[in-house]
């Protein structure tokens, strides 16, 4: 089980409250709540972008709310992607695999990419731009970075809220797909309760920054 | 620890590198009892009224200025924007020379002051009405029209209750660009029209009065701080969404401004510049000076370079580590002549010192200003990119490079291109310096204040060309300096 303690932000119209938290070492877990539940705010205290004092983030007996941004080596695909406009979608995912994996790991991750690259359908817009992908392009190559970086946990943020309702299923569908394989557990954030249904073994509720049990 | 360590120290020494010239102005701080307080409330008037009639003249005609914006087709609308901004961020030295040309005889003293500040800052002025205008009343115009408001309840009921606050905004912003300003009141002010900060500069430089001037130093700059805090503290509100422009907000007299303003900008420049074409032989007997001069402003100008880009380099890092811009990026108003005086105390006066104070003194002051201005809203702009750049643990160095410099290559030439300009056509912080050499920017302020007209023109043309000259060298070292790190990386 990954622990968190004595979590609590202040923010301009907002606290965030949780005083302690499980969420299980494995499969996927839906973190659920509607908007202005403090999803975003947990999300971001997650990733290492809010640090709020005295609280504790323990996965696997490492204190990872210590670490920095960086350090805490997390996957994450973002409800609008944020892919590096400019770079193609081959440069994307190798800037990040370069970053995060040693001389050694490369050649690992290399063969994993190019199955992910296949399975991701994404061969033909390998070399594009990421500006000029579509939305469900986009996703994809998100996902397929997040997976390269050899990440402790993978975190989906909203990941189908930006795809059009006909492309939605078909994308939880390859998500599913491929997050069943991993070793690694995922956090859903969603408001959405068919991504609950379809993608989630475990959920945690949210609502007006707490955690309803 | 040892990197939040060393992130603190980076913070702390950016934000002290700026602060030096109040350091040093504390610590040769002496108040003076005996100052002549009929001058002082004399020029503290000069300095009001100057300040207070160009905020307000260009406030007000900022609102038929914006107007006259939305009459134009969108595309038109950003390129004629740019045309505004062009008086604001161009060196106040051809604004100067565009007055001095057009209205002839000048009015020397408080009205020529106005004139020039007006031309200054009325772009600036109405794109801040054109941007407030979009970001506040969103399609309220359009929906005034359907319901029949009538133009006038739609300004008195919806317009001015909703920009007040922007207006007032611009109206303090102009009025500390005028409060701090030493070129044009030193050129344009006369015996009347002497504000503060030129009283304080003919305290240091002519009556070698410093007690008086540090008392004086120490007025203006608690008078500009008091004002910046006001103003950086107006925050804007949320905006009203997307925006629609009605016939309310659209204005043939506005347009017809626009018209005037650029033709008397741009216009009385070439103008000015086609007749002084004539005396171009004059020049010639000047060339032998002319060279020494361009080759001491290329010396200090590689300096300047080299030390503002250091800056942007640590800035950045600095960003990285904190997810904020440093506090220095708030001194865009400091006043000329206290950073000009500060380091014509503590540096030696001897030509040696020139080049170092020349280009401590301008990286102090302009690049607040400069990065704010070209800068800071486009990294913003990649806050989300910077983030999943750190998440992926991607180095600094990296995100720097393949990141922010990649994306940001436009903005990052138009700031080099006003940092040299800026830097080689100023003369107001050289003059408070007290340097012993000769640059461009000195060349022509003399050619001007000695009303040698024409030579003035040919110099601050001569300018131009090196200005296009430098940026051309520039983009090539840019180029040049890429491709060798692609091939290192690659």
């Amino acid at each position: 089980m990954s622990l968190i303690k004595n979590l609590y932000i202040k923010l301009d119209n907002f606290e965030l409250n949780i005083p302690e938290l499980s969420i299980p070492d494995s499969g996927v877990t839906a973190i659920l709540g509607s908007s202005g539940s403090g999803k975003t705010t947990f999300l971001k205290t997650l990733i290492g972008l809010y640090q709020p004092k005295g609280w504790i983030w323990e996965f696997k007996g490492e204190t990872l709310s210590r670490l920095e941004i960086g350090a805490r080596r997390l996957g994450v695909v973002f409800q609008s992607y944020d892919l590096f406009p400019h770079l193609t979608a081959e440069e994307n995912i190798l800037l990040v695999l370069n970053a995060r994996n040693s001389e050694n790991d490369r050649n690992l991750v290399n063969k994993k990419l190019q199955k992910y690259k296949f399975e991701l359908n994404l061969e033909a817009c390998w070399e594009t731009p990421a500006q000029k992908l579509s939305g469900g392009e986009k996703q994809r190559v998100a996902l397929l970075r997040a997976l390269v970086s050899n990440p402790r946990i993978l975190l989906l943020d909203e990941p189908f809220s930006a795809l059009d309702t006909d492309l939605r299923a078909e994308a939880r569908r390859m998500v599913k797909e491929l997050i069943n394989h991993l070793e690694i557990p995922v956090y859903l954030i969603t408001h959405d309760k068919e991504d609950v249904d379809s993608l989630a073994q475990s959920v945690i509720h949210m609502r007006n920054g707490s955690i309803i049990t | 620890m040892k990197e939040f360590k060393s992130a603190y120290v980076l913070r702390y020494s950016l934000l002290l590198y700026f602060l030096i010239p109040y350091f040093i102005f504390l610590s040769y701080f002496k108040f003076s009892f005996g100052l002549d307080y009929g001058e002082l409330f004399w020029a503290f008037r000069n300095s009001l009224n100057q300040a207070t009639l160009t905020a307000f003249i260009a406030v007000a005609l900022s609102i038929p200025v914006s107007q006259g914006l939305f009459l134009l087709p969108e595309k038109t609308q950003r390129w004629v924007s740019r045309l505004l901004i062009i008086p604001q961020i161009f060196p106040a030295l051809y604004s100067i020379l565009i007055g001095f040309s057009i209205l002839n005889p000048f009015p020397m003293g408080t009205k020529g002051v106005v004139f020039l500040f007006v031309l200054i800052n009325l772009g600036f002025a109405s794109l801040m009405t054109y941007a407030a205008t979009q970001s506040r009343l969103g399609k309220l115009s359009v929906l005034s029209e359907v319901y029949s408001l009538g133009r006038g309840s739609f300004f008195t009921r919806i317009y001015f209750p909703l920009l007040r606050s922007d207006l007032v905004v611009s109206f303090f912003m102009i009025f500390i660009f005028c409060l701090s300003s030493l070129s044009v009141p030193l050129i344009a002010g006369g015996g009347k029209g002497t504000n503060l900060e030129v009283l304080i500069y003919e305290k240091i430089f002519i009556e070698q009065n410093w007690s008086s001037a540090f008392s004086l130093c120490l007025f203006q700059s608690a008078l500009i701080f008091g004002l910046s805090f006001f103003v950086l503290r107006n925050k804007k509100k949320d905006s009203e969404g997307d925006f629609e422009a009605g016939n309310y907000l659209k204005s043939y007299t506005g347009l017809f401004l626009i018209a005037v303003y650029l033709f008397i900008y741009l216009g009385g420049y070439s103008i000015g510049l086609i007749k002084s074409f004539d005396y171009m032989e004059f020049i010639y007997q000047y060339a032998a000076d002319l060279m020494t001069v361009t080759i001491f402003t290329t010396k200090a100008l590689i300096g300047y370079l080299l030390v503002n880009l250091t800056l942007l380099v640590l800035w950045l890092l600095d960003y990285l580590n904190t997810r904020r811009f440093n506090l220095a990026i708030n001194l865009i108003s400091v006043s000329t002549v206290l950073v000009g005086f500060t380091l014509y105390l503590a540096l030696p006066l001897t030509r040696d010192y020139d080049v170092l104070k020349i280009i401590f003194a301008m990286s102090i002051l302009f690049f607040p200003s400069l990065f704010k201005l070209f800068l800071q809203q486009p990294i913003e702009g990649l806050q989300s990119q910077i983030a999943v750049s750190q998440i992926y643990g991607l180095s600094k160095t990296t995100i720097i490079i393949e990141i922010i410099f990649k994306q940001l290559s436009r903005q990052m030439y138009l700031w080099l291109s006003f940092l040299i300009v800026w830097f080689v056509s100023e003369f107001a912080v050289l003059k408070s310096l007290g340097v012993q050499t000769q640059t461009l920017g000195l060349w022509t302020e003399s050619f001007l204040s000695s009303y040698r007209l024409p030579l003035s023109y040919l110099m601050s043309f001569y300018i131009l060309i090196y200005w296009f000259l430098a940026m051309l060298v520039v983009y090539l070292i840019i180029k040049v300096a890429h491709v060798s790190y692609k091939k290192f990386i690659y």
